[in-house]
């Protein structure tokens, strides 16, 4: 009976055991579910650096804590403490000396993806000043090229941080690096996206700017086709006679001609000199055989022969502008210079009466006429006319 | 039935050839210079001639002996090396027009004048006056229509094809 509160005792306190260690692992298990909790929403990589420090620092009770990831393909780190006065900063090839330090003195010899091992020796943190004392140090491996170390001091209860908690960073660790490659994956994922919408961008640009040059170059095209029409139709017109050739070939022809005209020794007046310079009268028909005139007249046809021959005035003298002056000679030499005379013989070219009155004036005769109308006049009065050829 | 169109196509092709057109437009140019110089020395032996058509006013008379034959010479050198030739044509042929109607009109008043083509009055002018000068009317209309050849203008200008 005796034995049996003792045996009891021992039940007790192997159950009170048994409670304490279930309550660890409950504690563990918690622990395990709130930090993959807290870390599955976030896919930043340093906030989720801090939130995972900031929870095995609770979980194994540690006053400091630090964490180090290093991506030596774009050689960029973070480093992260918490719980210390003076944090060391590093530069790039201290971290990745640290990392490759602790890879050294870690359990693990060869770098394998999605492993976590525990750093045996504290010696790469000492050599390096470090700002704490660490109780415990994982070395991590998310890639080849992406890897890192958490170091955990100060704890807050001595002797707490058994190898049960020792497992328990381990697996929080490895469901931490887990975390990290996602946050990475979704890091790459935005950054290709980020790119892919800059593409996209630039793409929706060159195809606006191509669509641009495309309308450029239509509208380029008419406008060249409009030109080339244009200088086609000038060509042709420019090769076909147009009234400028015809004004500069008639303006060059007088130039020419009158200039040449008037320093030619045969050259001639623009226009009959008789027409400016001649005074003598015109009388009609009727005056021309009044007694004034009558039988005391000379009757001069200064047409050309052969219009003379076909007709003319009976008793006329035929003297054309030719032959003035060998005529006059032969018939007139003699004749008093106060004779009327009486000339008549024109057609539309040709004043002969002026030109043949003009040369009488110039030989002082004073009484010189024009008959007007001519031979058409006379006969049409019913005065007589003969012919030659008759 | 069908050699004879072509024997026709062929003969038209031939009588509307540039070649025969060039040889046309030679003739007529090198007609006018010569017919020019001598006009050109005697404006005044022109003027009566002129007068003797009893066409034109006599206060035109003398302005057209001494233009005429300076338009006939330019005319004539320019169709002869092919610069404006289809103006100086245009013009050549108005005055062929010109003196034809001239000539027929003389002949039908019955005028016995030389017709003063070329040097002095010349033997008198009769139907086959008339006739020479419709031929050579013809000859310059061909020119107007189909010569093309040696242009000299055609160095200097751009030609429709080289667009």
């Amino acid at each position: 009976m005796k034995e049996q509160p003792e045996q009891l005792q021992r039940i007790l306190e192997e159950a009170e055991r048994n409670r304490g260690r279930l309550d660890k692992k409950n504690f563990h298990m918690t622990s395990l579910l709130e930090t993959s909790r807290e870390l599955s929403g976030v896919n930043d990589l340093d906030k989720l650096i801090h939130t995972f420090l900031l929870s095995i620092m609770g979980t194994c009770s540690m006053g400091s804590g630090f964490i180090l990831f290093c991506d030596r393909e774009s050689k960029a780190y973070h480093a992260v403490y918490r719980g210390v006065a003076d944090e060391k900063h590093f530069s790039w090839e201290t971290a990745d000396k640290l990392v490759f330090d602790c890879f050294n003195v870690s359990k693990e010899r060869r770098i394998t993806p999605f492993t976590v091992s525990t750093i045996v020796n504290m010696k790469p943190f000492s050599a390096i000043d470090f700002p704490f004392v660490p109780v415990t140090a994982l070395f991590y491996v998310i890639e080849s090229q992406a890897l890192g170390v958490i170091a955990l001091g100060n704890p807050l209860m001595e002797n707490l941080f058994t190898e049960d908690e020792a497992a328990l960073l381990a697996t929080l660790t490895a469901g931490f690096i887990i975390h990290i490659r996602n946050a990475r994956a979704v890091s790459t994922i935005e950054r290709l996206n980020e790119n892919l919408e800059i593409r996209n961008r630039e793409l929706e640009q060159t195809i606006r700017e191509l669509t641009e040059a495309r309308k450029t170059i239509s509208a380029l095209e008419k406008f060249g086709e409009t030109i080339r029409n244009i200088i086609r139709q000038k060509s042709e017109r420019l090769s076909r006679a147009s009234r400028y050739d015809f004004i500069l070939i008639l303006l060059f022809s007088l130039t020419i001609g009158i200039l040449y005209n008037m320093n030619s020794p045969n050259g001639v007046t623009l226009v009959p000199p008789y027409v400016i310079r001649t005074d003598a009268k015109m009388i009609s028909v009727a005056e021309a055989v009044s007694p004034e005139y009558g039988e005391r007249s000379v009757i001069v046809d200064a047409r050309p022969a052969e219009f003379y021959r076909e007709e003319h005035i009976k008793s006329a003298v035929n003297m054309p502008p030719a032959i003035f002056d060998f005529i006059y000679l032969m018939k007139f030499s003699n004749l008093p210079v106060d004779t009327p005379i009486i000339i008549y013989g024109r057609n539309i070219s040709k004043h002969y009466d002026e030109e043949v009155a003009y040369k009488f004036q110039m030989r002082a005769h004073k009484t010189v006429r024009i008959l007007d109308g001519g031979v058409s006049a006379w006969k049409k009065s019913g005065y007589e006319v003969e012919s030659d050829d008759s | 039935m069908r050699s004879r169109v072509t024997i026709l196509d062929t003969a038209w092709r031939i009588v509307t050839h540039r070649y025969v057109a060039l040889i046309f437009r030679l003739y007529i140019g090198g007609l006018f210079i010569y017919a020019a110089m001598y006009k050109i020395n005697y404006a005044g032996e022109f003027a009566e001639t002129i007068a003797g058509y009893r066409i034109l006013p006599y206060w035109a008379i003398n302005m057209t002996a001494i233009v005429m034959p300076w338009l006939e010479l330019i005319c004539g050198i320019l169709l002869i090396i092919g610069v404006r030739p289809n103006a100086a044509v245009v013009f050549i042929i108005g005055m062929l027009f010109l003196f034809s109607t001239a000539i027929f009109v003389n002949l039908i008043r019955g005028t016995n004048i030389g017709c003063g083509c070329f040097q002095g009055p010349g033997s008198e002018m009769d139907w086959a006056t008339l006739g020479r000068d419709l031929v050579w009317t013809a000859m310059a209309i061909h020119v107007y229509l189909y010569d093309s050849a040696f242009h000299l203008e055609q160095k200097f200008m751009m030609r429709v094809k080289d667009l």
